[in-house]
């Protein structure tokens, strides 16, 4: 019995130990905080036909190194990434939607400090955007041409083999 | 696969545009008058497949058509794919300039491949030639995206993981286009069998 007793006050000293101990455990609880639109860049990636890039798998590089991404994730439903640069300088952001499809965009991070008071997100970021005009007429215009080089390589193969003949 | 501007490395691109100068070469010595109507036809069909989005889940991917035409002009595909992509790169910034070499050699070298690995087969009877065209479809999107990852790896090592894995992003391409290609040559041996190639592997 007085061993079974020993056990019993083993049990709470144990708990009342781990619980003051500081161990790395304990600090693994969450909690978030909003960040200010000022410290968010953000990017919209899409196709030239304006369809977006959606999920398409995003690696930001920093400029302090070109070679290990600083971040990487995936472009919303919309094409659209946001990370929140830490460094001014030129920041690389690649999309790829694993189909072949690369799309590079730069964002120059101002040297102003970041998280500042300005109502405007630091940076300028190049999109580049879709490509204006008909896409039917294009198309027209494509086969057109393709059409039209065909029809004139034949015209002169065929000028080219009537003069070898008459030689 | 159109791989876009500023990806890729200059000895990478250098590389695209010789190969691609030396296919084309060779493909506008093997087409004669005859074929280039055919060779037209082609061209305008890839240039146009290319623009048809098909919904896969959350992305879209698009047709290629190289196997189909690679089994109908062998090396001809190497002039016809470059016009087609040119005309791509300057209507639709599909691809780019600099990389047209690259994409060049990205669509065509498979599809040449294809016309002599699968040419010898479609000739022959249907049990044998449509899963043969099949194969043709897919292998010759396969061998792309083979391709395109080698590209991305050859420029920088970040991007190794990435084309790990473009190989198996085009696995619907590859059935969709094996499907297709099976259903065009099952119709040319229809109405028209002396387009297949077969007696014409020497000519090509």
């Amino acid at each position: 019995m007085t061993r079974s007793i020993r056990s019993y006050w083993l049990l709470p000293l144990v708990v009342f130990i781990l619980m003051r101990a500081p161990f790395d455990a304990w600090s693994h609880g969450t909690d978030y905080s909003l960040v200010k639109a000022t410290e968010l860049s953000a990017v919209a990636f899409y196709y030239s036909d304006g369809e977006a890039m959606a999920y398409a798998e995003v690696l930001v590089f920093s400029p302090k190194d070109p070679k290990v991404e600083h971040q990487n994730g995936r472009t919303d439903k919309h094409g659209k990434f946001a990370f929140c640069p830490d460094t001014p300088g030129t920041w690389r952001i690649t999309a790829n939607d694993s189909m072949g499809h690369l799309c590079q965009a730069t964002v120059e991070v101002s040297p102003e400090p970041l998280g500042g008071k300005s109502d405007t997100p630091h940076g300028e970021t190049e999109i580049a955007h879709p490509v204006q005009g008909s896409k039917t007429l294009r198309i027209i215009a494509g086969l057109s041409l393709i059409l039209n080089l065909a029809f004139a390589a034949c015209f002169l193969l065929e000028r080219s083999h009537a003069a070898k003949r008459r030689s | 696969m159109h791989i876009s501007e500023g990806i890729l490395s200059g000895p990478v691109l250098v590389s695209g545009i010789a190969l691609a100068a030396a296919g084309t070469a060779i493909g506008l010595r093997k087409l004669d008058v005859d074929r280039i109507p055919r060779a037209a036809i082609l061209s305008a069909a890839f240039f146009a497949a290319s623009l048809v989005h098909v919904p896969i889940g959350a992305s879209s991917v698009h047709l290629i058509l190289n196997g189909i035409v690679g089994l109908i002009l062998g090396w001809g595909a190497f002039p016809v794919i470059l016009v087609a992509l040119a005309l791509q790169a300057v209507l639709f910034q599909f691809g780019g300039i600099t990389t047209l070499g690259v994409n060049t050699v990205i669509m065509a070298f498979p599809a040449v491949v294809s016309y002599y690995v699968f040419g010898p087969l479609v000739r022959r009877r249907p049990e044998i030639a449509l899963p043969a065209a099949f194969a043709c479809g897919a292998a010759s999107v396969f061998l792309g995206a083979i391709l395109v990852g080698l590209a991305l790896t050859l420029t920088e090592k970040n991007f190794l993981k990435v084309s790990a894995i473009v190989a198996a992003a085009h696995i619907p391409v590859m059935i969709i286009e094996g499907i297709i290609t099976a259903f065009c040559v099952a119709f040319l041996k229809k109405v028209q069998p002396e387009i297949l190639p077969g007696n014409e592997i020497d000519r090509a």
